[in-house]
């Protein structure tokens, strides 16, 4: 894992002995020491402070003595008891030092160590206080990462989602932040199908992301979580929600310079590709593949990046009946690498039942390859709806025989079949006569009183947050600065003029007043 | 140098020919073409295009067409024209499968004319190559633009297009006043249109702009130097003079510019050029040489009927006495005009389709007829429907002349282009109108875009703290090896 530089308070030590931790080479290690005395220093430590300094200059000494350092939290009591078991610990009262045990623990080798009992991970999860979680965010990342390890290890992913969930709700200190928790998480309810939990924490879109609450936040963790996001949700079915977080994963934003930036979103589409292929569900979804992106001067995106906006053109044929348009500030060689590719003949195609199929049948190979074959599919199942969709624009009755020629269905029975599904998924407004004619009605939208209250409140709240935003961003000293940077040939000399023009003026209306 | 010769002008009237071959109009009572009269309007090469065209698109009076050609091309400096001619007449009869009369019997090549003027063209060649060497090698600079310009005449009279492009461009550099530069566009541009190279126009047009712009300047200031000694009355009428000479021009870069429009499908910038150029004699050399008055006529109506709502084609072709003075050319243009404000649209489709051939035959108008008729087709479908709320379908098919499945066709492809607001029962055949609910359509729409912007709004905070925070996608910076890690992470060993 790539860290960001860390921050003044997060000294360097962590990321190298996380490395090792990770390091298969364990073997030659020698045992590690009996944890008593450092328990009872966990114990009796006066402050949260105190306490967070002795355990992170731990691994520091170690790493500066050639390890073994951290290789103290892995110790068992002399007795042999596991200090995470048996309640010698309560996570509400030492939820800190439990945290950096369960970290250190929990990212060894697990052939090695033997792994913490899993109630001591659910209550953890579940009962820390998140003042002590703040006070170590890389060690909650690595629980949280750890987590998602053992439970594959033990062959059940599902047993990731709880703890995992309770960390991502409550330790962040609002529903709208990122954490690198969150992919995690995501990724553990996908790989377990378990999207029930996910979808709770889908319903608060993320709009904060602070590297002073989480020093190990990467752009992958935004990347990745959105992506999975959409996975999830195009697997629920949940179109506009599906499309708008694959939307967020394409359009996270690309570095100004650099070369070829393809190594770990590569390794990273290549791994969900690998983690969904276990899943084996309906719809072919992961799938990176070594994409092939010619690295230009203003920054590239991310091989993940490409993948989901073909999610994204997928999710929007299906959702919308059209793709559109990335907004502007998308990196504009996406766009470009979709132009003339299978993608982007299947949305020229849509929703016409003949060249789709032509489409499907000539690009097969590259949607299996993709893995998108399964959203493929539910496009190409959606195509007639979408037929149906643009005729009731232009009819207001139309025979059964009509509709399945213009769907490409076969027969008056598929078109009645898909006409009574359209009417009662509440998608048009329609009846079908007994000689088959069916005659198309628009009602219009009625909305009410609710639902405009609602509505209104939602703008309210939008408002406010941006006004606060604003503020925050008006009196932020990188704003101010630029302000004043540009400012200064422009504004300045105007306001002086004002002012003096002010005085003047006033002065000259005083002496008058003064001595008329 | 005649090979070179013949496979120029090969390349250039044949290739069109090829891309409409499928191409065959009729010319019978329902679709009357006089090809003598027709044209009678044009002289030189024009008028061999014209009738090359002519022969290809339209079998029945091909036999004709060739004729008049021939004795065309006997009034020209080309004697590979025939070559032209007698191919495209071969390719018009093997797939056709028409039996039209054997070329020699028609109209045979004077072959002694033929050697005549390809021994005069040598020597004539040879003569001002000559002349362009002294020239050169005196460097008199007016003499050198003269001898390009002459020579540059001499190949486009033979020819070679492309050579005679070369000669007028190369005359350019030695153009001392903006008045020979304005010469040298426009031989550029009149060799342009007979090629019917349009989108090369507007490049020349500019520079001859440009030139004209100078031109005045210069007379201007030399006219109000000389107003300070004696005649006003003279520098008036030098102005005038001027500006006549400046209409003159005008009224032909109108015309090249519009050409170029239409050449390039922008029928309604087309027909706004076309409607504004000057009045014929203003062409000058050009009616006849490369356009007659009756084709404005027509291209400058068909765009406008195509493009311009119904107010304007009023205000602009009715009311323009300039442009009327062109309409009395076609009579039927005035007819067609006069039943399309009447919205008498049978009448207007009757005509369109009568005079079809007519279109057709036109080298310049011939690859938009059919996108032409299709716009005023579809603008009169509009038209008809505005002030109904619902309309049965047979009752248009009698207004149009067209069968019910013809109106319903159309009807639901405008519809499905959104240029008309309604819906059609297919059951019963009628159209209706769409009755939009403005309040509640207002409900919906401001609700969508709160919903739309909201959304937006959060997407672009969070994209705004990620760029905060620096999560900016990036290269590695161990390249491969921290990727490796995260990877193995997601790959969960």
């Amino acid at each position: 894992m790539s860290l960001p530089p860390p921050l003044s308070s997060a000294p360097p030590g962590p990321s190298q002995s996380h490395t090792q931790g990770y390091g298969q080479g364990h073997g030659q290690l020698p045992p590690p020491p009996h944890i008593d005395g450092l328990l009872a220093q966990i114990v009796s430590a006066p402050t949260l402070a105190a306490l967070n300094t002795l355990l992170k200059g731990l691994s520091r000494d170690g790493a500066a003595a050639g390890g073994g350092g951290e290789a103290q939290l892995l110790g068992f009591f002399s007795d042999g008891r596991d200090p995470l078991d048996g309640g010698v610990l309560d996570v509400r009262v030492h939820g800190l030092g439990v945290l950096y045990i369960l970290a250190a623990r929990l990212s060894a080798s697990f052939a090695q160590t033997p792994p913490p009992p899993w109630s001591t991970i659910t209550e953890f999860c579940r009962f820390v206080d998140p003042k002590h979680a703040a006070l170590a965010p890389e060690r909650v990342t690595r629980i949280a990462k750890g987590i998602y390890r053992l439970a594959q290890t033990l062959g059940n992913l599902s047993l990731a989602v709880p703890p995992l969930y309770d960390l991502v709700t409550r330790l962040p200190p609002s529903a709208a932040h990122l954490t690198p928790i969150h992919p995690v998480f995501m990724l553990a309810c996908l790989a377990s199908r378990q999207l029930t939990p996910a979808l709770a924490v889908l319903a608060h879109p993320l709009t904060d992301a602070d590297t002073t609450l989480n020093p190990d936040l990467a752009y992958t963790d935004a990347l990745a979580y959105h992506y999975t996001a959409g996975v999830a949700l195009a697997a629920l079915h949940r179109w506009p929600a599906a499309a708008s977080a694959l939307e967020i994963a394409v359009c996270t934003p690309c570095s100004g310079a650099g070369a070829s930036g393809l190594g770990m979103a590569l390794g990273l589409g290549g791994g969900m590709g690998g983690g969904m292929g276990g899943g084996g569900g309906a719809l072919g979804m992961g799938g990176g593949h070594a994409a092939t992106l010619t690295p230009t001067g203003a920054g590239t995106p991310a091989a993940l990046q490409l993948e989901a906006l073909k999610k994204l053109t997928l999710v929007q044929l299906i959702g919308t009946g059209a793709a559109r348009a990335l907004p502007r500030y998308a990196h504009p060689l996406l766009a470009r690498l979709m132009r003339g590719g299978a993608y982007a003949a299947l949305a020229a195609a849509y929703p016409d039942p003949a060249r789709l199929k032509e489409v499907v049948e000539r690009e097969q190979g590259v949607f299996e390859r993709d893995r998108n074959l399964g959203l493929v599919k539910v496009a190409l199942d959606r195509a007639p709806r979408w037929v149906l969709r643009k005729l009731t624009d232009t009819y207001a009755t139309l025979h059964l025989a009509d509709v399945a020629r213009a769907a490409g269905l076969d027969g008056e029975d598929a078109a009645r079949g898909l006409v009574l599904g359209m009417i009662e998924s509440n998608e048009i407004t329609a009846h079908i006569s007994a000689s088959g004619t069916v005659s198309f009605a628009d009602p219009p939208p009625q909305y009410t009183r609710a639902q405009v209250d609602a509505a209104l409140r939602a703008a309210q709240t939008q408002g406010a947050l941006l006004a606060l935003v604003d503020q925050e961003v008006g009196r932020g000293r990188e704003f101010l600065s630029k302000a004043v940077k540009t400012s200064d040939s422009t504004w300045a000399p105007s306001a002086d003029e004002e002012i003096f023009a002010g005085l003047g003026g006033g002065g000259g209306m005083w002496e008058e007043t003064i001595y008329s | 140098m005649e090979v070179d010769h013949i496979e120029e002008s090969q390349q250039g009237p044949s290739k069109p020919s090829n891309t409409r071959k499928t191409l065959i109009v009729p010319v019978d009572d329902a679709h009357p073409f006089d090809l003598e009269s027709y044209i009678s309007n044009y002289s030189g090469r024009t008028a061999i295009d014209r009738l090359i065209h002519i022969l290809t698109i339209a079998p029945a009076i091909a036999a004709e067409a060739f004729q008049l050609c021939v004795q065309h091309i006997h009034q020209s400096r080309d004697p590979a024209l025939y070559q032209n001619l007698l191919q495209a007449y071969e390719q018009l009869a093997a797939p056709a499968g028409v039996s039209l009369p054997n070329a020699m019997d028609i109209a045979e090549l004077d072959v002694k004319w033929a050697d005549e003027t390809i021994q005069r063209n040598q020597a004539d060649r040879v003569k001002l190559e000559v002349e362009l060497k002294t020239y050169s090698n005196n460097m008199i600079k007016e003499s050198i633009r003269m001898a390009h310009r002459d020579l540059g005449d001499f190949y486009r009279s033979t020819g070679d297009s492309g050579t005679a492009l070369k000669h007028y461009t190369k005359s350019r550099e030695f153009c001392t006043t903006s008045q020979h530069v304005l010469e040298m566009c426009m031989s550029i541009l009149e060799l342009l249109i007979e090629q019917r190279n349009y989108s090369h126009l507007t490049t020349y047009v500019f520079k001859a702009d440009a030139a004209v712009d100078a031109t005045t300047a210069a007379a201007g200031a030399s006219a109000s130097g000389s107003s300070t000694t004696p005649a006003v009355t003279a520098s008036a009428t030098a102005s005038k003079k001027k500006s006549v000479e400046r209409d003159n021009v005008q009224a032909k870069l109108d015309l090249a510019t519009a050409l170029s429009h239409l050449g390039q499908g922008n029928y309604e910038k087309a027909a706004t050029g076309l409607l504004k150029v000057g009045p014929a004699k203003d062409l000058g050399d050009w009616i006849g040489k490369l356009i007659a008055p009756g084709d404005i006529a027509i291209y400058g109506t068909l765009c406008a009927l195509a493009t311009f709502p119904r107010a304007a084609i009023k205000a602009k072709i009715s009311d323009n006495s300039v442009f009327s003075a062109y309409t009395e050319q076609e009579p039927y243009i005035r007819e067609l005009v006069e039943a399309y404000t009447n919205s008498n649209f049978k009448t207007v489709l009757e005509i369109l389709s009568r005079y079809s051939t007519r279109h057709y035959a036109d080298i310049h108008l011939a690859p938009h007829v059919r996108d032409l008729t299709q716009l005023i087709r579809n603008s009169a479908v509009v038209l008809y429907f505005q002030p109904f709320a619902s309309i049965k379908l047979d009752r248009m098919s009698a207004a149009f002349g067209w069968t019910i499945d013809e109106v319903e066709q159309h009807v639901v492809s405008l519809i499905q282009a959104g240029d008309i607001q309604g819906r059609v029962d297919s059951q019963n055949k009628i159209l209706y109108a769409k009755k939009t609910n403005y309040r509640d359509e207002l409900f919906a729409r401001a609700i969508k875009a709160g919903m739309d912007i909201q959304e937006t709004n959060q997407k672009l905070l969070l994209r705004m703290r990620l760029q905060q925070a620096d999560l900016i996608v990036k290269p590695p910076k161990g390249s491969t090896h921290s990727g490796q890690q995260t990877g193995d992470f997601y790959l969960g060993d």
